[in-house]
């Protein structure tokens, strides 16, 4: 008797269904959710649903899961797929390329190269602090976010498809409709642009012993 | 000679398909001589970790607001 409850309670523990009420953890998880899928839809409304519909399926098929973070990861899963059929449902990418980030582009690249195309000296990449210092502040992250904010939109969508999305290129660029050559220009202006921001937001291996 | 605007694409380019034997050379010819793309391919290939990060929600929270 007692060893089936344990068994019970271990069973309870490790399945996926006990993490539906955990209140903490699905405030936390909703969350969480909701700042991914608003990074990349940039729209309040569409990211909510995005999140409620995602929830809703994770809900309806809650399986066996080891931990609240492999739960989460699934989760994510079953929201990147609803973004996805957001973005589908989106008008193609071919109409915002019109929106003129080429001579913000010219102008930048002015900024970063010189005549002869090799890094202007103050413009020459700086050594970032190590990625798994840098991953887990929470400082970072704000600035990336800002940074995301600042790209382009038609930059922005690409770089997250492929990124955050973990879409294959070649995915990526027929669902956008453009060519696989054009693809990784806007992939490269994308993450040309990130680290520009990031850079001059004040990343630098200086502060690598501190505070970012 | 490639100029860093060439390589900095490249660096780009293979994080999502594996260069082809010219341009394989052509990167590592220049990335001993110039610490600016050395630099850029690590930035990039730290925003591919972000991404993988925010992907699985891997991301640090906490209640905002105390920075």
């Amino acid at each position: 008797m007692l060893l089936a409850r344990f068994h019970q309670g271990v069973r309870l523990k490790r399945s996926g269904e006990q993490d539906w009420t955990d209140e903490t953890y699905l405030a936390g998880l909703r969350l969480a959710l909701l700042r991914f899928a608003r990074l990349q839809l940039r729209d309040a409304a569409a990211a909510e649903d995005a999140v409620q519909e995602a929830l809703m399926a994770a809900w309806l098929q809650s399986g066996e899961f080891a931990g609240q973070s492999a739960h989460q990861t699934w989760v994510f899963g079953i929201l990147r797929h609803k973004i996805v059929d957001t973005l589908r449902r989106r008008q193609r990418l071919v109409g915002l390329a019109e929106l003129g980030a080429e001579a913000d582009d010219e102008a930048l690249d002015a900024l970063l190269f010189n005549a002869s195309g090799h890094w202007d000296k103050p413009a020459k990449p700086q050594a970032w602090p190590d990625p798994q210092t840098l991953l887990a502040q929470r400082q970072f992250w704000q600035l990336f976010e800002a940074c995301l904010d600042h790209l382009p939109e038609q930059y922005a969508r690409v770089f997250m498809a492929r990124e955050f999305l973990g879409l294959e290129v070649a995915e990526l660029c027929a669902e956008f409709e453009v060519s696989a050559n054009h693809c990784s220009v806007l992939l490269y202006r994308a993450r040309l642009r990130l680290r520009t921001c990031l850079s001059e937001k004040g990343l630098s291996a200086e502060d690598d012993h501190g505070q970012l | 000679m490639a100029n860093c605007k060439t390589v900095s694409k490249l660096l780009s380019d293979a994080l999502d398909r594996p260069l082809n034997a010219q341009e394989w050379l052509l990167v590592h010819a220049h990335l001993p001589l110039c610490s600016g793309c050395r630099n850029f391919r690590r930035q990039v290939q730290t925003l591919r970790q972000a991404g993988e990060r925010l992907r699985d929600g891997d991301v640090p929270t906490g209640p905002s607001g105390h920075d």
